[in-house]
């Protein structure tokens, strides 16, 4: 999908949001839809069968069933935490404001619908930060940068643990070897470790 | 950065819609040139950072401009509206084949598919084909399934037709598909 085509699909769902109905009515397909796909995509790409999935839960294999039927949309909350940790996600529970949930909907991507477990998370790896390049002088942020919602301030955060708030400072002397890079690192060895 | 979000977010009113969308059309002609397409996105708030979805979706729109899948959902209620996008949302970012249950094959019909949600218990099925690029499908009518049987009866073998102008070689102009209109 093109970036003109994701603008434009944004566009038509803030439309469509601005009646009520249709709005409780999105959230509602979204939390049944997403979940459900979620549900069988994840357990698909761990080549699990409906049955593993059951006994990795204590639960019954037709149980399972219902969860991956996009029309049930009947989750407790007991149940997805259940399978968030057999899968060995995270679960995200939260209200947010319309506009965020559009963030996610109007662009949903593959590693959405089905996010790696712990042990394959390189979101977590602080030996991977050494890939994270910047241009500008350190201000902005490259291709590299994982997609949707960190910037460049933001990025060393999200990797601590339980929203403590350590000061990094990121070089901006654009004339040393790989400033950037380097003081990010330094950063991080010096103040998170 | 390129686009601040925040003078983005001061020019995003209604009345300055037609001209963003203006500025979008070429900004994306500009950048791709220079080869910074993604890091304007990347700096972008307002588009959620870098595209990773994968599908472009079609409505089918015949000779005369008829267009069966918009007319549908505009005149259906919130909550069918709602199951409809929220699947083509998901199906976004589903890489292909798809498979049941996202989607339904329509016995004796080899290109066409079926799109699968029950709301307002009623089975609806919006019939679809791929095309008429790589990674694009079209929605070509709208139909709902009682006892096992499509309404209107007509609806798998009028799908077939449009299918085969959708993907017609020879339409390279794409004459008879519109973007995926939820509006």
């Amino acid at each position: 999908m093109s970036p003109l085509t994701t603008v434009r699909n944004r566009m038509q769902i803030i439309r469509a949001l601005a009646r009520k109905g249709y709005r409780d009515a999105y959230v509602d397909q979204h939390i049944k839809r997403g979940i459900a796909t979620q549900i069988r995509t994840m357990r698909e790409a761990r080549a699990w069968t409906q049955a593993e999935l059951a006994r990795r839960t204590e639960s019954k294999q037709p149980h399972i069933a219902r969860l991956e039927d996009e029309d049930y949309g009947q989750y407790s909350l007991q149940t997805l935490k259940r399978l968030a940790a057999a899968f060995d996600v995270a679960l995200v529970v939260r209200f947010v404001p319309f506009s965020q949930l559009v963030n996610y909907t109007a662009n949903i991507a593959p590693a959405d619908i089905s996010p790696v477990s712990f042990d394959e998370d390189a979101g977590l790896r602080i030996s991977d930060l050494s890939a994270i390049s910047t241009t500008n002088a350190g201000r902005t942020l490259a291709a590299s940068t994982p997609r949707r919602g960190l910037s460049t301030s933001q990025l060393p955060l999200a990797l601590l643990p339980d929203h403590a708030v350590i000061p990094i400072r990121l070089d901006t002397d654009s004339t040393h070897a790989s400033p950037a890079v380097e003081s990010y690192e330094l950063a991080v060895a010096g103040e998170y470790r | 950065m390129l686009f601040p979000s925040t003078r983005v977010a001061r020019i995003w009113t209604r009345r300055s819609r037609l001209s963003l969308f203006i500025l979008f059309i070429m900004l994306e002609r500009l950048c791709t040139v220079n080869g910074r397409l993604e890091v304007v996105y990347q700096n972008c708030d307002m588009v959620g950072g870098a595209n990773e979805s994968l599908w472009t979706f079609y409505d089918f729109v015949d000779a005369n401009g008829v267009n069966d899948t918009r007319e549908w959902r505009s005149g259906a209620s919130d909550k069918v509206q709602a199951a409809f996008d929220a699947k083509v949302d998901i199906l976004n970012a589903i890489p292909p084949p798809w498979t049941r249950p996202l989607v339904g094959t329509l016995e004796g019909y080899d290109d066409v598919y079926e799109l699968r949600f029950k709301e307002d218990r009623i089975q609806w099925r919006v019939l679809f084909c791929y095309g008429p690029g790589q990674l694009e499908a079209t929605f070509l009518v709208p139909a709902r399934e009682v006892n096992n049987r499509f309404e209107p009866l007509s609806a798998p073998g009028t799908a077939a037709e449009r299918a085969e102008l959708v993907r017609d070689k020879d339409n390279k102009e794409n004459r008879y598909v519109a973007a995926h209109d939820r509006s």
